[in-house]
């Protein structure tokens, strides 16, 4: 069995491999060291507005999301009339347009929506892809513009140029290369929407009325132009309901090795750019070391879940009763039994199979799932709902910290809240004022710091209390009990952490606006969702922008013995220890009420 | 010409203080002194009033779940519903949450007793005294020290009480200072010079001083320096302004995870009522507000929120125990950051003054005679390094009579022209004594030779870093005298604790640049600044402070009031004159020039004893956790019972534990928070690690004990069902 | 500010071009001219020269002759992907496991060694009596309101059955409404759970299934009546009967072949799957094109093991097969199945 480490194993290292000369020529290419490519240089100077400093340059990255906001609502109100439609899809209802415009311009992805039922090809293209490419660089610029405040400089660029360069010098060429491989795999890259197969035994999808076999429908399209930047972009929106559990979005194994690998280099090659713009890369280095310690700590507590059977199907001997105290009963306890259950027979020597495709080879499932959310990418090749019910917990735990790797820019932006706030504590330890970077941590960049790490947890506990008492979220749930709060739950934690991914049982799903039996409170979670995503998204952008200016501008002090040494061993465990414990404070208990309860109580629970 | 003066030697300065004034020794009082406890209940109770929690939001969050759960102990109490917890629990409930309070509460009057208690005692030596005031010439009239005005003139005789603050204009005299620094060894004063300065309330052991007063009573320096720290103490310093904006986001934090854990409760208790098949509703802690109250008490930092204003409090209070007037807590903070301390040479690193160390003959010479010689021209030299000749002489064999200058002897005084002193002796002998340049050009002029000898000599001696001083009896040269600065005892091991605190030491002295390396290599300072002015003193300040350095300088004259007013923190000798103790921030009262380490490390242990209880505080959560939320769920998921690695004994139980752990926890780090962290002269690194496995580990498993302990207690007294 | 617009539209106005239509393009003519079959879906074509499928999209084979695919939440509809996201704690998940295991489960060990459980299911159902306590259908109607309530809205013959039991039982759907003021008007699948208490104690040991029959005309008519034996008993009532013979050994059937996949499409199936319905496929062969079954089997067998494959050289994972790709060549050696 240990070879099936290997895959995870390889992943890591060639996701740190590729980051380190990548860091290099992104230091290159955000410094503006290169020559534009010919005819480019026009363009950059048409669209330069001049160095900006922070207020500017978040004012510009603002406004610029106001108008993604409208171009997006644009594309996918529009669907009906624009061309690449064979199909004919009409308009989604408002609410799942509002939901998807807000999750995607957000780097969210977060799908009240299925790709290959509701969008059109033109969508696809021109919703999906932009947003996808656009929201990506959004973040990738707030991480520099952080980075260029905290090097004291008052003008910390200019966010379009940023825009432009991460875009087409990063972006662009990363995701031709990789939709190459993909297409070579089996990835459709054609403008056709379906195709009509009889299928080899006639009749196996089922007759119509006259009794004449149905064929069976291939939705396809342009899968290969927007899978990539999907995964370079830590986006996550699928072209297909199924997302990469389909086959044509994830061929073979070797997709998914690419997959996961898109997804992981971006957010490992932001911290060691980190390191590399602020001439701090020891300091970077140990970041690198406690993400990846989260990292693999979540892999394989996932992988180390999944691969035990899946619980509903296995017995579970013998019968427990419990005693739960009861004003109402007689001698002030009321008895709970839960039955002994005998297992059916069933070979699972390859771990919970359901939900999850057997050509990416057996750990692929819970690999990608700890993956997908701790670089808060959002893709899924398994069914997270149908995950073993403590497996469900590692991707929980990524959405929660939000900074193990995070999104491009976003989870290195969230690092340094926790980072913030543990060095504001144990600076003092070390019996001096808090300093980062050599710059003191005074009231105000903790102020900042707080209010960007709170609006997380806010976001995440208050709509899941909400949903979970009301029927907005109790009639949503599809599985019972625990697992269906863990799916209102999960999908707060998604919105919250700009993710994507889903408990996709949760009947958030309206469809196309003339649905006449849309999922029953799916406006309801359109719309908590959306505007969850929206304060999610900016908030912790903004004030982190802020926060880098206020202490860029104090003095810098020099490094001495009475400093407290951010590029130690002790500095790893004090920072993974405050991402532990703050992490830990805050989620424990939705952890015991989902998942933990959900693994400990009966199974199956109930009828 | 004067006559010769019998001067007695150092060694025999001899003084009989009357009547002692007690010494202030008794400042560090025992923690918990019935005295202060007493009130401090008092004032505990007092400081209820919500407009005073107001200010502490942690607290007064908990005040607030305090008189929630009392309004739900009278609800439970009126109603006759059934609940699955008898009314006790409730009670019991509120009786420890109000205690929390009270345990903050008295923490903070504690330490501000405490603080009261120690100016008090400074106060004390403000009562009046007589005063003996010089009208015109010679008249002097008795008042009483409270009628005295700045600028009247009071003689002070030996067993007098100094009236007020003021100059010696006249005399010189030694002072017991006990009454202000404890320390019973009495100190010299005298007129001109940095050590001019007198305190009121200090006695004239010897001699007869003539004092300007500088300051009216109640307006002296002293009493604006105890009200100043007496405001010190109630203001919030930056650091503590923004560990409390980090509480008060935890406490927000805590109330965003508890506020939501009761519809999620409900939640659970509409599937399990599914599950049971039963359509009454089933009531958990889950859904019972008092104990989701108690849940975001245990987690929210009230073991850091209680302590918070203690820790500040008593963070000046050690300063003032090392008998430092901070004028504000910001200074003492910014103590904590120092990179750089400047110490003067002189007093700080050597002993105040050079002394002769040996006498190096030249020529047919022996060292006895240029020993008589020497001391013989310094008998009338009242400069410290001239009675250190005589004493040196006197060490080495020398009688009386070496000593004692003929009669018809004329003594030569020092003067800036020949940079020389010495004596004409009846016989007609000139023995001078001065620079080896101003010797050399004395004996040329007489015609005599220069020894080869005596280049060779003077440069080895200042090689050395120390200075020559030749001696001549009329043509001849006889010798060189050593002078050398003597480090004082132990300043070598105090650089040492500063360098690994991560401070760097700079030497600042007026010497040559020579003599000034070979101290600061003796002494081990880190850098000095040699043949330094006070400008250069400012601008060096400046100089660090540009490249983000904090500094500390010492001072005590009238020139160094700018550097002193530059430097980040400031310490002014008590001694010193009136404008460099305005110009410090703060002013040392022992006028001890190596207080400043003692000023940086109280500076540090306040910052680190913030740092290490708000660790602790958060820390203890995880276990706080796992006691109340297996109890929260006892009624609806039972089995989430293996979370409840305490296995305490009922969910009733398990809270009430957590909540009086959470309560007792505070008396407990009282003493922690008024003696602060201990501090050791480590590395941040090794520093960091200590207290992060002390504090945070610690503070992780603790509680898990602690809880355990108190449900076992209870169990055991019969307390819980 | 407004300056900011303006930069916003023109770094719109440059980049969408770039991403929204020179990005595609580019994609499009390297895959329609490097990689056209992969890049228009992977489509193969049928013995008639007709495309037949994706062999990247799973297809459904009901018959014997074919291996078939892992379940599909989707139907195998692929234009509306979807896994099941059933959590291990609902029934439904073992439900449907177990419903798909009832018929195909053999006795591993004992003296019925190799044979099938589902006659022992159906004598066991038709004893009528679970946990000491008669009626089968009763119990299971009260544990599994929802199945009871699924299998009435599963099919309109079955919502019409219970209409029609409705109509023959005025006095116990009134008594109903009156326990449920808040639905007046109850439809067939409200009424489900009274429906089956009813007609278990009126049907011992039976169960509502659909039954064909010859008519008077030729034609064959479907209806539904109480059967004690059946494919349905065989599947609903086989976990039932499992928790009554928790000891019996059973051989356990791959996972594969009973949990479906994330996307209810995919192509393949575990070689423990395909050599697991071996058996199965080769007699059936060997009957239709009336051969020797073991040397059906070995040819077979042959086909599987070359078309098995593991990615990675199998550090990854075990082997797999596509089962289009098996299908098809089967259907191209042996002809049309019967």
């Amino acid at each position: 069995m240990l070879h099936l480490w290997l895959l995870p194993a390889a992943l890591i290292v060639a996701a740190v491999l590729v980051s380190i000369p990548l860091s290099k020529f992104a230091v290159w290419i955000m410094e503006g060291r290169y020559r534009p490519l010919p005819g480019f240089g026009w363009i950059e100077r048409k669209i330069d507005s001049g160095p900006q400093d922070w207020k500017q340059y978040t004012a510009a990255l603002l406004i610029f999301n106001v108008i993604l906001f409208v171009w997006g609502y644009v594309v996918l109100a529009l669907q009906p009339i624009m061309p690449l439609n064979p199909r004919q899809l009409g308009m989604l209802a408002p609410t799942t347009i509002f939901n998807s415009v807000a999750s995607f311009m957000t780097n969210t992805n977060l799908q009240d929506y299925s790709g290959d039922v509701h969008f059109s090809n033109f969508s696809q293209i021109f919703f999906t892809i932009s947003n996808q490419y656009i929201s990506a660089a959004v973040g990738f610029c707030a991480l520099a513009a952080i980075i260029r405040a905290f090097r004291g400089e008052k003008k910390v660029g200019n966010f379009f140029i940023d825009m432009w360069r991460v875009l087409i010098y990063m972006f662009v060429p990363a995701a031709i290369l990789s939709g190459v491989l993909f297409i070579q795999q089996g990835m459709p890259m054609t403008f056709k929407s379906t195709i009509q197969v009889a299928t080899l035994e006639p009749g196996a999808m089922g007759t119509d009325d006259k009794g004449v076999a149905k064929e069976q429908t291939i939705v396809f399209g342009p899968v290969a132009a927007m899978i990539p930047i999907k995964q370079i972009g830590t986006n996550g929106g699928g072209f297909f309901g199924a997302n990469s559990a389909h086959p044509y979005e994830n061929p073979s194994a070797w997709t998914n090795f690419i997959t996961c690998f898109d997804m992981m280099m971006f957010p490992f090659t932001l911290v060691l750019m980190f390191g590399r713009m602020l001439r701090k890369m020891r300091h970077a280095i140990v970041i690198y070391g406690v993400m990846l310690t989260l990292m693999i700590g979540m892999i394989a507590w996932s992988i180390y879940f999944e691969l035990k059977p899946n619980p509903g199907l296995t017995a579970h001997p013998p019968s427990v009763t419990y005693k739960i105290p009861s004003a109402t009963a007689k001698g002030g306890f009321r008895e709970l039994t839960i039955p002994q259950v005998a297992g059916l027979p069933i070979e699972q020597h390859l771990g919970n199979l359901e939900g999850k495709e057997l050509r990416f080879g057996t750990v692929a499932g819970p690999t990608f799932a700890a993956l997908t959310t701790a670089v808060t990418c959002g893709a899924v090749n398994c069914a997270h709902d149908s995950l073993n019910p403590l497996t469900g917990l590692s991707p929980m735990v990524g959405m929660w910290l939000n900074c193990v790797f995070g999104g491009k820019g976003v989870g290195m932006i969230n690092l340094l809240l926790f980072l913030i706030i543990g060095v504001f504590i144990a600076g003092q330890m070390v019996g001096r004022s808090p300093e980062y970077l050599g710059r003191k941590v005074g009231a105000r960049e903790v102020k900042l710091a707080v209010i960007a790490l709170l609006v997380h947890p806010l976001m995440i506990l208050g709509p899941t209390g909400l949903f979970a008492a009301t029927s907005w979220g109790t009639k949503a749930e599809f599985n019972p009990a625990a697992h269906g709060f863990s799916e209102v739950m999960y999908q707060f934690s998604s919105a919250s952490a700009n993710n994507g991914s889903g408990f996709e049982g949760l009947g958030d799903t309206w469809g196309f606006n003339a649905n006449p039996t849309p999922a029953p409170t799916s406006r309801q979670l359109d719309i908590a969702a959306g505007l969850v995503m929206l304060f999610s998204r900016y908030l912790p952008i903004v004030a982190p922008i802020a926060m880098a200016a206020f202490l860029g501008m104090k003095k810098e002090a020099p490094y001495g013995l009475g400093t407290m040494r951010d590029d130690t061993m002790t500095f790893y465990w004090l920072l993974l220890g405050t991402i532990v414990i703050i992490g830990a404070l805050l989620f424990l208990p939705v952890a015991f009420l989902g998942p933990v309860a959900d693994h400990l109580g009966p199974m199956p629970f109930g009828g | 010409m004067e006559a010769v003066k019998n001067i007695p030697m150092p060694s025999e300065l001899k003084i009989t203080p009357q009547a002692p004034v007690p010494p202030r020794r008794s400042r560090a009082r025992a923690l918990f002194a019935p005295e202060l406890v007493g009130p401090a209940i008092k004032e505990a109770f007092l400081m209820l009033r919500p407009d005073v929690q107001w200010r502490n939001p942690v607290m007064f969050v908990v005040e607030i779940s305090a008189v929630l759960t009392f309004l739900f102990v009278i609800q439970a109490a009126l109603s006759q519903s059934a609940s699955q917890v008898p009314i006790t629990y409730f009670i019991a409930l509120d009786f420890w949450l109000w205690l929390t309070v009270l345990f903050a509460n008295f923490a903070t009057a504690l330490a501000e007793a405490r603080g009261r208690a120690q100016t008090e005692s400074l106060r004390k030596t403000r009562k009046d005294t007589p005063a003996y005031r010089l009208k015109g010439k010679d008249i002097i009239e008795e008042v009483s020290s409270a009628d005295l005005k700045p600028g009247d003139r009071v003689a002070v005789e030996a067993g007098q009480i100094i009236p007020g603050d003021g100059e010696i204009i006249e005399g010189l005299a030694s002072v017991d200072e006990s009454a202000i620094t404890g320390e019973s060894a009495p100190v010299i004063r005298e007129s001109g010079g940095d050590r001019s300065g007198v305190t009121g309330g200090t006695r004239v052991l010897s001699d007869r001083i003539i004092v300007k007063i500088t300051a009216a009573t109640g307006e002296s320096f002293l009493d604006r320096m105890i009200a100043l720290v007496e405001g010190a103490v109630r203001q919030r310093t930056p650091n503590e302004i923004a560990l409390s904006l980090v509480l008060t986001a935890f406490t927000l934090i805590f109330l965003i995870v508890v506020v939501p854990l009761w519809p999620m409760s409900l939640n659970a208790e509409i599937y399990m009522m599914g599950y049971l098949g039963i359509t009454e509703p089933l009531k958990s802690l889950g859904t019972d507000v008092p104990t989701l109250v108690a849940l975001l008490v245990c987690l929210i930092p009230t073991t850091i929120g209680a302590l918070l204003a203690a820790i500040g409090i008593a963070g000046m209070d050690r300063a003032l125990q090392a008998n430092i007037l901070a004028k504000s807590g910001k200074a003492v903070e910014t103590a904590g950051d120092i990179d750089v301390v400047l110490l003067d040479k002189t007093g700080t690193i050597t002993m105040g003054n050079r002394h002769a160390t040996d006498f190096l003959p030249v020529g047919k010479y022996t060292a006895a005679q240029l020993g008589r010689l020497a001391a013989l021209a310094s008998i009338a030299d009242e400069t410290p390094e001239g009675k250190t000749i005589v004493k040196l002489q006197f060490d080495r064999g020398g009688t009386p009579a070496d000593v004692t200058a003929p009669n018809g002897a004329a003594f030569v005084a020092f003067s800036a022209q020949t940079r020389m002193s010495g004596i004409d002796l009846p016989d007609g002998r000139q023995i001078r004594k001065g620079a080896p340049e101003a010797i050399i050009r004395f004996v040329e002029r007489l015609g005599g030779t220069v020894p080869a000898q005596l280049e060779s000599t003077v440069e080895a001696i200042g090689s050395q870093g120390a200075t020559p001083l030749a001696v001549a009896d009329g043509a001849d040269i006889v010798g060189v005298v050593v002078l050398s600065d003597i480090l004082k005892t132990g300043i070598s091991e105090r650089l040492e604790r500063l360098r690994r605190m991560g401070v760097r030491s700079v030497m600042i002295t007026g010497d040559n640049p020579l003599t000034a390396a070979t101290i600061a290599k003796k002494a081990g300072v880190d850098d000095f600044v040699a043949q330094c002015t006070p400008e250069a003193k400012l601008a060096y300040i400046r100089k660090e402070q540009a490249d983000g350095k904090l500094v500390a300088m010492i001072g005590d004259g009238t020139n160094d009031a700018p550097a002193l007013a530059q430097a980040d923190v400031g310490l002014a000798m008590n001694s010193g004159t009136q404008a460099a103790k305005e110009a410090g921030n703060m002013v040392d009262l022992d006028s001890n020039p190596t207080k400043l380490l003692e000023v940086v490390e109280i500076g540090k242990q306040l910052l680190m004893t913030r740092g290490a209880l708000t660790t602790f505080s958060i820390a203890n959560d995880v276990a706080k956790y796992f006691a109340i939320v297996p109890a929260l769920f006892a009624g609806t998921l039972p089995w989430l019972k293996v979370m409840d690695v305490m296995h305490l004994h009922s969910p009733t139980s398990a809270i009430l534990s957590a909540v009086i752990f959470n309560a007792i926890v505070i008396p407990l780090l009282i003493p922690v928070a008024l003696r602060g962290v201990r501090y050791r002269p480590l590395g941040a690194d090794a520093l960091l690690r200590r207290n992060l496995l002390v504090w945070g580990l610690g503070g992780v498993i603790l509680p898990f004990a602690g809880i355990k302990l108190i449900d076992m207690i209870m169990v055991a007294a019969h307390l819980i069902s | 500010m407004s300056r900011y617009f303006s930069k916003s539209f023109l770094l719109f106005l440059f980049v969408i071009p770039i991403i929204c239509i020179i990005y595609p393009s580019v994609l499009w003519v390297i895959g329609q001219v490097f990689f056209p079959f992969q890049a228009n879906g992977s489509i193969v074509n049928g013995p008639d020269g007709k495309p037949v499928g994706s062999l990247l999209i799973a297809q459904p084979f009901t018959k014997d002759e074919y291996f078939q695919p892992r379940p599909s939440a989707a139907s195998y509809d692929a234009s509306a992907s979807a896994p099941s996201n059933l959590s291990a704690s609902n029934y439904a998940l073992r439900d449907r496991v177990a419903r798909s295991l009832g018929p195909i489960v053999v006795y591993s060990d004992g003296p019925k060694k190799g044979q099938q459980v589902a006659p022992d299911i159906e004598a066991w159902f038709q004893q009528d009596k679970f946990g000491g306590q008669p009626h089968i259908v009763a119990q299971w109607d009260d544990a599994h309101n929802e199945l009871a309530q699924g299998w009435v809205s599963a099919d309109p013959t079955h919502g019409a059955y219970v209409d029609d039991w409705t109509k023959k039982h005025p006095n116990e759907v009134s008594k109903w409404k009156k326990d449920n003021p808040g639905t007046p008007d109850p439809k067939a699948a409200d009424l489900a759970v009274l429906f089956f208490e009813t007609f278990s104690k009126d049907n011992p040991g039976k169960f509502p299934s659909a039954v064909s029959h010859q008519s008077a005309d030729g034609k064959p008519v479907t209806a539904i009546e109480p059967v004690n034996q059946g494919s349905d008993i065989q599947s609903i009532f086989f976990d039932m009967w499992r928790q009554e013979h928790a000891d019996a050994p059973l051989q356990d059937v791959p996972a594969d072949m009973v949990m479906a996949s994330g996307s209810g499409l995919d192509p393949h199936i575990s070689l423990q799957n395909a050599e697991y319905q071996l058996g199965r496929i080769s007699q059936k062969w060997a009957s239709d094109t009336k051969r020797d079954p073991k040397q059906v089997r070995s040819e077979i067998e042959q086909m599987v093991e070359a078309d098995a494959w593991a990615p990675f050289g199998g550090l990854a994972g075990e082997k797999f097969v596509n089962v289009l790709q098996l299908n098809l060549t089967l259907r191209n050696k042996y002809g049309q199945p019967q």
